[in-house]
């Protein structure tokens, strides 16, 4: 554990820590603008990981429709999973692919909030903690204490409209990216993680130092922006923004409800995963067309 | 993209499922370790207040949030502050008490000075700080000197708790205890200075105020006209306390809260990396070969007893070394961390631990003893 601990510390914490302080020096001494601007550049660092997210859930959003059509149609648990698979591997997406973005990503967040914690603890054995992980620069050394005021907020201090402010910007976070259920029992969990998760984080943000709430709103902030630009509101509009159901399915994805037995012929050179929701449209728009010639046949 | 068969497609669709149980539990552990990882620097007040042995009492705060005064020779409690009906929460006890005229003066990170009975730990009056109180209070000629993390330095009367006068305000809060020397009251901030004002009238005694190149949270102590206090930008300073003019200043390789011990013509202190220094009082020149290297961080006072210095670490390891040398004599394990200051009484030396023990270590060998606090 010892080992793990100097890992830590020596590849994320330390770096941290140090760059916060340098970022405090620069930026007037101010560490709430410290705090702003490196939550901002750790999002831009590890922007490529988000994008790569973002895709995968796009992609997922939409197959969505079809998804949920598999869940009407077959009964049989085995069968439904066995075309819900298919229904992967023709668009070339991995269930998991999303995640995998975002595990990347954790050890980087919780390095984040350990030299959060490290460095606007008000408290006197957090500065002792904080003096083994600053590196032996005077320029870096001399910076402390850090002043914990910024904009009338004792960053050291809970701060309750800090604290609410985190849990209403990770619930419109939560409500744009939720993907829609495809059965019941979904619907229940992702309606209850809308509202658990932002609650946790509000709690969360009134126990600790007020710095860490700024961390977590600035960081959904960016968070939102992203999503909004790369993949769009997620069917979240003003009319069901303070609803505790997820957002609806955008309606692009909503009007690819198709029938998933029939067969798709993919292009071999559809395997390049960073393409993963370029193919997923694509395979829908080929998907409807090849529909639309299907019932052409049909009625003639 | 390639098809798979229908076989292989369900052992793909089970290996597939495998995989997902297996990601899902491998992440469920991997964000345990993290959290617990990173949880590791998670920090909240627990305090350090060192215990004061008075006559046959011991005043002693177990888990550093409450005071007890316990009778040593009958092993029994007299008194508890807050006693516990009470809705009083200390929060934690970082400062030393003081014991003047038959009272106690507490200060708690909850920013109230206490006076409190000796007799009976009966509250005789109070004040309320704007900030934490870490330093302790340090009486002199019946006034009580506190600093707060408010940035000020409070004067109050000891009998009646009336302030003598108008809070002396610095850039930074104060988290050291002051030191009353000669009608001064010296004390460092951790806005980087040093202040001396008078301690009747709070007004400043140096033309201006000494600046240091980091933070100052170490107790300054005075000593034959001089002024020690080491900071957190790694220097011990020796200052003239009657100008605040730069003496010297030795650099250590870390930063220095522990307060300085001046005995015998040398400066004893150690630094938060574990090295412990005995430098010249009138020359700073390091009078040892080289600093003795401790395990842990010291943080607490050294203590002096005979030739003997005794220094102690967050990691529980207790030193006797050779004060004119550095060399180690003798080594022991206290029953958790240590970040108090060591008290000398009656040869022994005391200090308090991490989870609010009162131990004693002789320091002739080494032998550590617990002091009991009876419920």
């Amino acid at each position: 554990m010892e080992i793990i601990t100097l890992l830590w510390n020596w590849v994320l914490v330390n770096p941290m820590a140090n760059a916060l302080v340098l970022l405090n020096n620069a930026f007037f001494g101010s560490y709430g603008l410290a705090i702003i601007i490196f939550t901002v550049v750790m999002r831009g660092v590890t922007f490529p990981l988000t994008l790569r997210q973002l895709r995968s859930s796009r992609a997922m959003s939409a197959m969505s429709g079809r998804l949920q059509e598999i869940q009407k149609k077959y009964k049989d648990p085995k069968r439904r999973q066995e075309e819900t698979m298919k229904i992967y591997r023709e668009a070339g997406v991995n269930p998991l692919g999303c995640l995998l973005p975002m595990v990347a990503q954790l050890p980087i967040w919780f390095a984040l909030y350990s030299v959060l914690r490290l460095t606007v603890g008000d408290v006197p054995e957090s500065t002792i903690s904080l003096s083994q992980h600053l590196y032996p620069w005077s320029f870096i050394q001399h910076a402390v204490p850090l002043s914990n005021k910024f904009v009338g907020l004792n960053l050291g201090q809970p701060n309750v409209v800090l604290a609410i402010l985190t849990g209403a910007t990770m619930f419109v976070q939560q409500k744009m990216t939720t993907p829609p259920a495809l059965d019941e029992k979904s619907a229940s969990m992702n309606s209850t993680m809308l509202w658990m998760m932002p609650l946790m984080f509000t709690y969360f943000a009134i126990s600790f130092p007020s710095g860490l709430a700024l961390y977590w709103v600035i960081s959904s902030v960016v968070g939102i922006v992203l999503q909004y630009v790369y993949v769009g509101s997620g069917g979240l509009t003003w009319r069901n923004l303070f609803s505790l159901q997820p957002a609806p399915a955008p309606k692009s994805a909503a009007s690819q409800v198709k029938p998933a037995t029939e067969k798709i012929e993919p292009d071999e050179d559809e395997e390049d995963e960073e393409t993963e929701a370029g193919e997923a449209v694509a395979d829908e728009r080929r998907y409807r067309k090849r529909s639309r010639r299907g019932k052409r046949r049909r009625k003639r | 993209m390639k098809h798979v068969a229908s076989g292989d497609c369900r052992r793909s669709k089970i290996q597939t499922s495998r995989a997902a149980k297996a990601l899902g539990l491998g992440l469920f552990f991997l964000s345990l370790v993290l959290l617990l990882t990173a949880c590791r620097g998670i920090t909240s007040p627990k305090g350090w207040a060192s215990p004061v042995i008075t006559d046959s009492t011991l005043l002693a705060a177990p888990n550093h949030q409450s005071l007890a005064d316990v009778d040593l020779q009958a092993n029994s409690r007299n008194w508890t502050f807050p006693p516990s009906k009470s809705n009083i929460s200390l929060t934690a006890l970082y400062g030393t008490p003081a014991v003047s005229q038959g009272l106690v003066l507490l200060g708690g990170y909850n920013g109230t000075l206490y006076a409190l009975n000796l007799s009976d730990g009966s509250e005789k009056w109070s004040q309320v700080t704007a900030g934490h109180i870490v330093g302790g209070p340090v009486i002199s000629d019946g006034t009580v000197y506190v600093g707060s993390a408010d940035r000020c330095l409070y004067a109050f009367a000891v009998d009646s708790g009336d302030q003598r006068f108008n809070p002396f305000c610095t850039g930074e809060k104060i988290w050291s205890t002051p030191a009353v020397s000669n009608g001064v009251v010296y004390f460092s901030s951790m806005d980087k200075k040093v202040y001396a004002i008078d301690a009747t009238t709070g007004e400043a005694r140096w033309s201006q105020a000494f600046k240091a190149d980091g933070a100052v949270a170490s107790t300054p102590v005075v000593d034959s006209g001089t002024v020690y206090v080491g900071g957190l930008d790694n220097y011990m300073y020796a200052l003239d306390a009657s100008n605040g003019q730069m003496r010297w200043r030795y650099k250590a390789d870390d930063w220095i809260w522990s307060r300085a011990l001046v005995s015998g013509g040398s400066v004893y202190f150690g630094s938060l990396s574990g090295k412990v220094y005995g430098v010249d009082a009138t020359s700073g020149q390091l009078r040892w070969d080289k600093p003795f290297s401790a395990k842990g961080v010291v943080r607490g006072g050294p203590a002096v007893v005979g030739s003997t210095l005794i220094v102690a670490t967050d990691q529980g390891n207790v030193y006797g070394l050779d004060a004119s040398t550095g060399s180690q004599v003798w080594s022991s394990k206290a029953s958790s961390g240590v970040l108090s200051d060591l008290v000398v009484n009656g040869g022994m030396v005391y200090y308090s631990t991490k989870s609010g023990d009162v131990q004693k270590v002789d320091p002739a060998n080494g032998t550590i003893t617990s002091v009991q606090v009876p419920q």
